[in-house]
């Protein structure tokens, strides 16, 4: 940082000049007399001017947080020489704000005065962000002169989204044969009651049901449903940006939940790139597929895709996927009726661009809209025919409300084509 | 970008405008003939102007304002005798009123200024304008006094003006260059 003359010096100067001109043009003393003051100040503020030298360092308390948290900042600022005004400004990327007195502070510091100022910063949006330049200006005494500096402050933010609680979740047609939570259709080793059988050969005596013998005369056993895990794979839609930040929240929401039953989760990240985490279980699961949650973007792309660039093992047989889509593109479409056709157990959730849509202001407007909106009827409908359980989801509104209509629909396995 | 209005800043705009509006009027009521309507228009203009350029928050008006007002305190002063007092007293508000135009306009973003520093601001904003007065003052009593010798003193001003000017541009550059 140097000192510049500032554009109140130059003023200043200006002014003096023109008041001793005027006084030696005119003969009188008046002119010289206003100037005389502004003299003053000129030759005061260079006199007392020190050299501009600060050391700036930032830190922040966290580096990860969730949605909403606040996590603060701390910029510490060195004067080896004193300095009466300086401004330190944070830039600060969209999605993170300043709580309280706002992103800018003025201080007064003396010779070699080390000072602390806290900033407290809210995550209003989930991302991955490089928090800008600390800005210090400095002014000397009387503001003369001014220095400007930028001071890069190489701190970055992982904002988290913040899950929605969901207690209850939808259940695949089939599950996997690894141990979990969700209650198999099939019978086997558990503890559910699920039926009751003639006993056979090689049935556990533990297993007999004894009212049911007594009443029958003969040998009867319970059948109980085993506890397994599914496999959810989310499909997210990135071919527009319209309603992505609330995707994102809802597949983290179900990310969450799933992982939570020691089932396995996988993405697919479907748009201008096709990006995949294959399915996994586990805390690292969880964070690979959130970091992948994060690294979501949209990329303008026009060339067409299709399911059958993914391997294999992304989509397991017996999966379960939640296609979060605001179902706006037409490769997405296509791509959720081809996993349908394939007999792949499809959710689909519709994120509603509708909030991002301005209010129409006038009557060709309102039109177009209702236009629009019965279009976006007549597709859910034809995937509803197609046997796809489709729900439309506002962001705001409870995810759970969404799950509970997918979990009633009939869900029955149905040939399409 | 114009600054946001604090209250802070509302008061100095204030403060400014009014300063500036009694100086306007004081000049006009010690004015030594012409017609007052013609001068109470410049005064206004330069008021006017002033204000506007506070809000917009804008330096450049605040100068030409200044010029304004003085023009008018000098115009009025023509063909009476010098009034030392009320002259240091005018180059005084001149001084406020272009400081607290500065302060007013120097920032676009709000900045949370702690108490410390405004205090200072304060202090030193007082303590310029009572020098400045002083000098003024001074500058005023030594131009009387002088009178008689007027081609001496015009010679030597001559001479010392640029000697001046060039001492004020070597100290900026003194001082950027550290």
């Amino acid at each position: 940082m140097s000192w510049r003359p500032a554009p109140k010096l130059h003023v200043y100067v200006a002014l003096v000049a023109a008041g001793f001109v005027a006084g030696l043009a005119s003969g009188r003393v008046e002119p010289v007399a206003l100037a005389a003051p502004l003299a003053l100040a000129v030759a005061v503020g260079l006199a007392a001017t020190r050299p501009v030298d600060l050391e700036v360092a930032a830190a922040l308390s966290r580096d990860r947080v969730t949605e909403g948290d606040t996590v603060a900042l701390d910029v510490t600022v060195t004067a080896p020489c004193g300095l009466p005004y300086v401004e330190l400004a944070v830039e600060l990327p969209a999605g993170v704000s300043v709580r309280g007195p706002g992103p800018a502070r003025g201080v007064s510091l003396r010779t070699g005065e080390q000072r602390r100022l806290g900033f407290a910063l809210e995550a209003r949006r989930w991302g991955s962000f490089d928090l800008g330049e600390v800005v210090v200006r400095a002014r000397s005494p009387l503001g003369l002169l001014e220095a400007e500096g930028h001071h890069p402050g190489r701190l970055s933010l992982v904002v988290y989204p913040r899950p929605q609680t969901l207690r209850r979740l939808v259940r695949t047609r089939q599950t996997q044969a690894a141990p979990g939570l969700q209650l198999a259709a099939v019978t086997g080793d558990g503890i559910e009651f699920a039926d009751a059988r003639p006993y056979t050969p090689g049935d556990r005596v533990r297993e007999v049901n004894w009212r049911i013998t007594a009443r029958r005369g003969a040998l009867w056993v319970n059948q109980r449903h085993p506890d397994r895990s599914t496999d959810l794979v989310v499909f997210l839609d990135t071919f527009a940006d319209t309603a992505l930040p609330g995707a994102v929240r809802a597949a983290n929401s179900l990310v969450t939940a799933y992982l939570a039953q020691r089932d396995r989760v996988g993405l697919i990240d479907f748009g201008g790139t096709l990006r995949w985490v294959r399915p996994g279980m586990g805390l690292r699961q969880q964070y690979l597929v959130i970091d992948a949650l994060l690294a979501t973007r949209v990329f303008p792309s026009v060339a067409w895709k299709g399911i059958s660039l993914l391997p294999p093992r992304v989509l397991p047989p017996k999966a379960l996927v939640v296609a979060a889509s605001p179902l706006e593109d037409d490769r997405a479409l296509r791509a959720l009726v081809d996993l349908r056709e394939r007999g792949v157990d499809l959710v689909i959730l519709e994120v509603s661009p509708l909030a991002d849509v301005p209010a129409p202001t006038d009557e060709v407007a309102a039109l177009a809209r209702r236009l629009w909106r019965l279009r976006r009827d007549v597709l859910r409908d034809r995937y509803r025919v197609l046997g796809i359980p489709t729900v439309e989801w506002r962001e705001g509104t409870p995810l759970a409300a969404a799950i509970e209509e997918v979990r009633a629909w009939p869900r029955v396995s149905r040939r399409v084509g | 970008m114009a600054p946001s209005l604090t209250p802070g800043r509302l008061g100095r705009v204030l403060a400014a405008v009014a300063v500036a509006a009694a100086a306007g009027v004081y000049a006009v009521a010690t004015r030594g003939g012409g017609p007052a309507g013609g001068v109470g228009i410049l005064v206004g203009l330069a008021v006017a102007l002033l204000a506007a350029g506070l809000v917009m928050g804008r330096p450049g008006p605040v100068a030409f304002a200044i010029v304004g007002l003085s023009s008018v305190y000098l115009l009025g002063q023509i063909g009476q005798p010098v009034n030392l007092g009320a002259t240091a007293l005018f180059a005084v508000a001149l001084l406020v009123v272009l400081e607290l135009g500065w302060w007013s306009t120097e920032s676009g973003v709000p900045v949370a200024w702690e108490g410390a520093a405004i205090r200072r601001r304060w202090w030193a904003l007082i303590a310029l304008a009572a020098g400045g007065g002083a000098l003024a003052f001074a500058v005023g009593l030594a131009g009387v006094a002088g009178r008689g010798t007027s081609p001496v003193l015009f010679g030597a001003a001559a001479a010392l003006a640029p000697a001046a000017a060039w001492a004020v541009v070597w100290s900026t550059k003194t001082v950027t260059r550290r």
